[in-house]
């Protein structure tokens, strides 16, 4: 594996699925980009682009066909690699035994091998969650379960975050904490993908965006100086392509 | 041990006994007493026969044998494809952990859970057996120790078949599989028996894909053997499981997630 200064090395990945069938999906088309260490870059694009495809592949769940993708110079399946990122997933896991302080304490000790309560309780806090610690996960609201899945994304104090829809279920205060948290992390050096349909909020957080759309990366857009709605307007200048072509 | 596996591990268990495996596990204590000699005792006092000698070793033995398919299938449901579901092996596989360790953990969990339940179901089956005798069961510490072994290897292979299922097939589909598995194995020791009884690979190929060398391995030893050969096929199919399961679970797809 290539070694590079880049939090998230992308090279002419490609993914299709059910590639011999009648009706094969090509989910992304050789795509390369990089992220650099501290930045705050936001996946957008429309339905079926294929982001939650790439995501997969960063993770190490899922297998490009071609291409590779490295974090941080490691493949991201690698131990080095997991040592170095956290995760918010959009689906969830819930259970009724499972109590948010457990599911936090399990992944601090996989991410770290110790707890810190300290840094727990500061998190928990800045989310409002401290007295639902003792709750289970299935007893709680959707919102409430993507700020758990918050809170455990950035513990360990990850080199590397991606966030998967995290503003989907959070009311407008929790979004405000969100960002204030984000714009913390970033001061301290975390490198943060955030995959979102909320453009607003990826106009507000994101330092970068990279749009997607029929598995090709089509834009890639620095924020700074961008005014409100920048992206509302590309995504409808894109609309109008399809419909041209 | 890593504290980060010993709390997995702690996790698992509490994942596992929730109010339906409670409810499985009481349900296991009725098909255990057909195997206790409770049901002897009471047919012998009706008829004023002679009280039955209370064997440890065999009664044990026989508890195994009759439960060891049900507590394994009861508690490896979904072990894998049901975790890939509901999206905690993606969870926990975002952090520093191999999918061989998790599993191994998870499996750690079912099997205790699997034997545990079958000792507590055969101690309150032999505990009362024993005081409708009212005498205690001879017991021998190095036949029972041997038994044990047997019978934990066997959970251990029906556990290790129903992970190898539950790679390919969704949620508890697994459970299933495994029940079909084993009557197919029953049918299959017969057929080779009865048509194939001088082909030796038959016998070899049937041994290794419905493995009971474990089960009669635990039976040689009541009789007063020890049949290494049992023991040795036994643990080549625990082997051959074992590693089907490790090596499966490094190729399945953790995220099945749509776009």
């Amino acid at each position: 594996m290539e070694h590079s200064s880049a939090a998230i090395s992308v090279h002419n990945l490609s993914k299709t699925f059910n590639p011999r069938s009648k009706y094969p999906v090509r989910a992304l088309a050789d795509v390369s980009f990089d992220i650099q260490a501290g930045e705050i870059v936001g996946l957008i694009g429309p339905n079926g682009a294929g982001k939650t495809t790439f995501l997969k592949i960063a993770l190490g769940f899922l297998a490009p066909d071609s291409g590779n993708v490295s974090l941080f110079g490691h493949h991201p399946e690698s131990l080095e690699a997991r040592k170095k990122i956290g995760f918010q997933a959009d689906n969830q896991f819930t259970s009724k035994t499972v109590r948010v302080e457990t599911f936090l304490e399990l992944h601090s000790l996989l991410a770290t091998s110790r707890v810190e309560p300290e840094q727990l309780r500061g998190m928990l806090d800045h989310f409002k969650l401290t007295g639902a610690a003792m709750r289970s996960l299935a007893s709680m609201s959707k919102g409430m379960r993507q700020k758990v899945e918050l809170v455990q994304a950035f513990i360990g104090a990850p080199s590397l975050v991606f966030l998967d829809e995290p503003t989907g279920a959070l009311d407008p205060p929790s979004v405000f904490e969100l960002r204030e948290f984000l714009a913390m992390r970033k001061k301290s050096g975390t490198t943060i993908l955030f995959r979102s349909h909320n453009l607003t909020e990826v106009e507000h957080v994101c330092d970068r965006v990279l749009f997607i759309d029929s598995g090709k990366l089509i834009g890639n857009y620095a924020m700074e100086g961008k005014d409100s709605g920048f992206l509302e307007e590309i995504f409808r200048s894109q609309i109008v392509e399809r419909k041209a072509s | 041990m890593n504290p980060a596996l010993k709390k997995l591990f702690a996790v698992e268990m509490r994942r596992l006994w929730t109010i339906p495996m409670i409810v499985l596990s009481i349900v296991m204590l009725p098909l255990g007493l057909p195997f206790s000699p409770i049901i002897a005792t009471l047919i012998n006092r009706a008829n004023h026969g002679a009280v039955p000698v209370l064997n440890l070793s065999e009664s044990v033995n026989a508890i195994f044998g009759a439960l060891s398919l049900y507590g394994a299938m009861f508690f490896s449901a979904g072990i894998v494809g049901g975790e890939v579901k509901n999206g905690w092996m993606r969870s926990v596989l975002s952090r520093p952990i191999t999918r061989q360790w998790f599993l191994a953990v998870k499996m750690a969990a079912v099997v205790l859970s699997v034997f545990c339940t079958i000792i507590l179901v055969a101690i309150i089956l032999l505990g009362v057996s024993a005081a409708m005798m009212h005498a205690m069961p001879a017991v021998h510490p190095l036949q029972l120790a041997q038994i044990l072994l047997g019978s934990l290897g066997q959970i251990v292979t029906y556990v290790a078949i129903a992970t190898v299922f539950s790679c390919f097939f969704p949620g508890n589909f697994n459970l299933i599989a495994l029940f079909l598995w084993e009557i197919l194995g029953g049918a299959a020791t017969i057929l080779v028996q009865k048509f194939l009884w001088n082909n030796k690979w038959m016998f070899i190929l049937d041994d290794l894909l419905f493995p009971h060398r474990l089960t009669g391995f635990a039976d040689s030893v009541l009789q007063n053997n020890f049949a290494s050969s049992d023991l040795l096929w036994g643990t080549a199919s625990l082997a051959l499981f074992l590693a089907g399961c490790f090596w499966f679970v490094n190729v399945i797809q953790v995220d099945k997630t749509a776009d």
